[in-house]
């Protein structure tokens, strides 16, 4: 408005304003208002989703950390449960050890028969030649850790070694100890004298 | 002052009413230049800053920084494969794979107590206090293997009683661990982990890729490494472990068990340095079980010397010695050039190559058939019923028959033995082959040729694995591979399996009456060889001796090979590896319910 009038400004001169039909200022009426919708139900809506997604998101993210524990509290369950079997399994295994078998075995008193015969049963026959069992086909419970024969032999060896080392060593001792008591006695009887 | 003057221009007219200021609208484009370009210099300043600093983390040291990051949250561990199982031929297991379980410490929990932990540790896992200690201060880390491959229970027991004595910071994850439930039963095949896990032996180097699988891994971010919660969201890659495939064994566990404990038994009251011994099943070439003694504890193996943790039956070879005049025979039939009943005089010596071969007892002029020769096991009469071979042919009939060859068990370890090249035999060596000198072979390579009598002159290369399996090398071997190839006619192996027979029943000639399993009719030759002694190339004095044969006669179920090195006690073949066969194949037959097939036994004449 301002900017339009100004180039008109010099038009305004003194003569030339009796011969303008000048209107008079009206007050232009105000444009009605745009019908807008009520307000308050837009921003209740918007702040409604505002915290009904943050709100959301909390519980979401909460429940997802909720199962992340349970999820590690179940994995150790399993990881317990899956040593408990291991641990039983071996222990089952231990027992299937053929060497644990025949120890056992052994102590029943039982034996390896050295023959066995066998019944045919369609005809009733009995085929092979059955042996009263004895110990005869039973091998011997063995030690822990086989040993070559040359090693078990240096070993026996060393170990006698080693007892009579241990039986002069102590000998020796004795001797000495018995030196010094007799010494001792000595002394003493030399004192009391 | 004129700056001053500008700026309070500039702000009256804002104020101001807007027609009002309308003269002093060019007034103001001057003031309005400076406030923009003061205002982008500001912001390009800033800018520049974040710029820079993005070049910094970005460009210049990027991965300090994301190693701190990951020290801070992230875990990346290790999946580790679980290693397939050994199982032998019912599915009993040789060596398993249990679930073990890796101790690990995060250090920024743990540095303020670390000596107090490391002490716990060394007395609960028994590791290195030392080594701990400096695991447990470690700046920057979040994450040190305290210890792996320790037994499930007891990795909790310890983190658990951790937990309670207040020390925070120590975790377990799984880990796999091996485990020999058998000891020392086939250990001589199935071998041994390293502490490292390593496979340093047997089937278990062997067939490493086979068994190894693929460790897998999974890096995550936790909001705490020891317990373990992961940050949803997070980072969380994953590569799924590949375990390995088990590998099946031919071997059966308990006839293995008996045959070790029977030979361990015949080794140390025959003082003898080593034995050996072989079962197989005759008509599929399957060994059931291969036995070295000694032999060492798969749990322990350090507790045994570095020689005995194999196979000797595979690695050593030996001269088989009479044995092996089988074998000669055999082809000789083959050939129609001899018939069990040929008549042989036999003189007190034999010169060959100029040097006399004479026979292990002292005889004047002897007459023995062929089936005598066998029974009484002569040198001299194999040799003279030999010499009907034409060049090359013996040669030919022991290549046929697996001699010289390594019998692809899959195990490296296995030596092929000595068959000399055609090139560089002669007539001297091939009277002393005759009967098993100048030869050598492995016990298993013995064993699959008397098997190729049992089952009618056909030879099956002989197997470990059941099924199949690719071993390291890249070879396929198993009984789904093994070979069948005929070697001598049906009526060649039958008349020797016959001649064998009377080694044991023939009450006059025959060499190992203890060879005999009542009931049955049996087949065997004795054997008794000097060894070459490797020092000196030369023979030392000492024998192997040995015994191989079958049963029933007529239909065999099982052969089986004894051999047995240097026996104190002056033994032969008959006397201290016969009883063992008898026993052993005694107890095969009646485990795998053989009934005697009653017919009757030969009678064939051994002299005239």
């Amino acid at each position: 408005m301002s900017i339009a009038a100004a180039p008109q400004a010099p038009m305004r001169s003194p003569d030339r304003a009796p011969e303008t039909t000048q209107t008079r200022l009206t007050a232009v009426p105000a444009p009605l208002p745009a019908p807008t919708a009520p307000r308050l139900p837009f921003v209740v809506l918007v702040s409604m989703l505002l915290v009904g997604g943050v709100v959301g998101l909390l519980v979401f993210n909460t429940s997802m950390q909720q199962s992340a524990f349970q999820e590690q509290r179940l994995q150790e369950q399993a990881t317990t449960l899956a040593a408990r079997e291991q641990a039983l399994d071996g222990e089952l295994k231990k027992m299937e050890d053929p060497h644990k078998i025949a120890a056992e075995a052994k102590e029943l008193g039982m034996v390896v028969p050295q023959n066995a015969a066998m019944l045919r049963v369609p005809d009733a026959k009995v085929e092979g030649e059955a042996v009263p069992a004895d110990r005869s086909a039973t091998p011997p419970l063995h030690p822990k850790v086989a040993k070559p024969y040359s090693v078990l032999v240096a070993e026996q060896k060393a170990a006698e070694q080693a007892a009579a080392k241990k039986k002069a060593a102590e000998q020796a001792k004795k001797k000495a100890e018995r030196q010094q008591a007799e010494e001792q006695q000595r002394t003493s009887t030399d004192e009391a004298r | 002052m004129a700056q001053r003057q500008v700026k309070r221009k500039v702000r009256r007219p804002a104020r101001r009413p807007a027609p009002r200021s309308a003269p002093k609208a060019t007034q103001r484009r001057g003031p309005v230049h400076i406030r923009l370009r003061v205002g982008f210099i500001l912001v390009a300043m800033v800018l520049s800053v974040f710029g820079g600093r993005l070049v910094q983390l970005q460009g210049i040291d990027p991965h300090s920084y994301a190693a701190m990051a990951a020290a801070e949250n992230v875990v990346d561990v290790v999946l580790p494969a679980e290693r397939g199982e050994i199982l032998d031929r019912d599915g009993e297991a040789l060596a398993d794979s249990a679930d073990g379980l890796m101790v690990l410490a995060d250090p920024k929990q743990t540095k303020k107590d670390a000596p107090a932990i490391a002490a716990f540790l060394a007395k609960e896992l028994g590791v290195d206090y030392a080594t701990a200690l400096t695991k447990l201060r470690k700046d920057g880390s979040r994450f040190q293997y305290i210890k792996r491959q320790v037994p499930a229970t007891q990795a909790t027991a310890a983190v658990e009683k951790a937990g309670k004595e207040g020390y925070q910071g120590l975790w377990t994850s799984r880990d796999p661990l091996r485990n020999y439930p058998n000891g020392d039963v086939a250990a001589n095949l199935v071998g041994f982990l390293g502490n490292d896990q390593r496979p340093l032996a047997g089937l278990e180097s062997a067939f490493d890729k086979h068994l190894a699988g693929k460790d897998g891994h999974a890096e995550y971010d936790a909001t705490s490494p020891a317990n373990g919660t992961r940050m949803p969201l997070g980072t969380n890659n994953r590569v799924a472990p590949v375990d390995g495939d088990d590998l099946k064994l031919t071997i059966d566990r308990d006839l293995q068990y008996y045959v070790q404990q029977t030979l361990m038994d015949a080794v140390q009251k025959s003082r003898a340095e080593s034995g050996m011994a072989v079962v197989i099943d005759t008509q599929t070439g399957e060994i059931l079980s291969l036995v070295d003694y000694p032999t060492f504890d798969a749990r322990d193996p350090a507790a045994s010397p570095k020689t005995l943790r194999g196979s000797n039956a595979l690695s050593n070879v030996y001269e088989p010695g009479s044995v092996q005049k089988v074998l000669t025979v055999a082809g000789l039939l083959d050939q129609g050039l001899v018939s069990p009943s040929t008549r042989i005089k036999i003189p007190e010596s034999y010169m060959s190559g100029g040097a006399p071969i004479r026979d292990w007892y002292p005889h004047g002029v002897e007459k023995l058939t062929l089936a005598g020769v066998i029974a009484k096991s002569s040198n001299i009469g194999t040799v003279m019923a030999a010499d009907k071979y034409a060049e090359g042919q013996l040669r030919e009939y022991l290549s046929a028959f697996g001699l010289g060859r390594r019998t692809g068990l899959g195990l490296n370890t296995e030596s092929a033995g000595l068959l000399a090249s055609p090139e560089a035999w002669n007539a001297a060596d091939e009277d002393r082959i005759d009967f098993g000198q100048s030869v050598s072979v492995n016990a298993v390579q013995m064993a699959a040729a008397l098997n190729t009598i049992a089952n009618g002159g056909v030879r099956i290369d002989p197997s470990l694995i059941a099924g199949s399996a690719t071993n390291n090398s890249g070879v396929e071997v198993g009984t789904d591979t093994a070979e069948r190839t005929r070697v001598v006619s049906q009526e060649a192996a039958s008349q020797t399996a016959e001649m064998m027979e009377r080694v044991i029943n023939d009450p006059v000639n025959g060499t190992a009456k203890q060879a005999a399993v009542p009931g049955y009719r049996v087949s065997g030759k004795t054997g008794t060889a000097q060894r070459v002694n490797s020092e000196c190339k030369c023979y030392d004095g000492t024998n192997t001796v040995s015994f191989g044969g079958f049963a029933p006669t007529d239909d065999p179920r099982f052969t089986v090979y004894v051999a047995i090195h240097n026996p104190g006690n002056g033994g032969g073949g008959g006397s201290v590896a016969g009883p063992v066969f008898s026993q052993i194949m005694s107890f095969a037959l009646r485990r795998y319910g053989v009934p005697p097939t009653g017919t009757e036994p030969s009678k064939m004449p051994t002299g005239w």
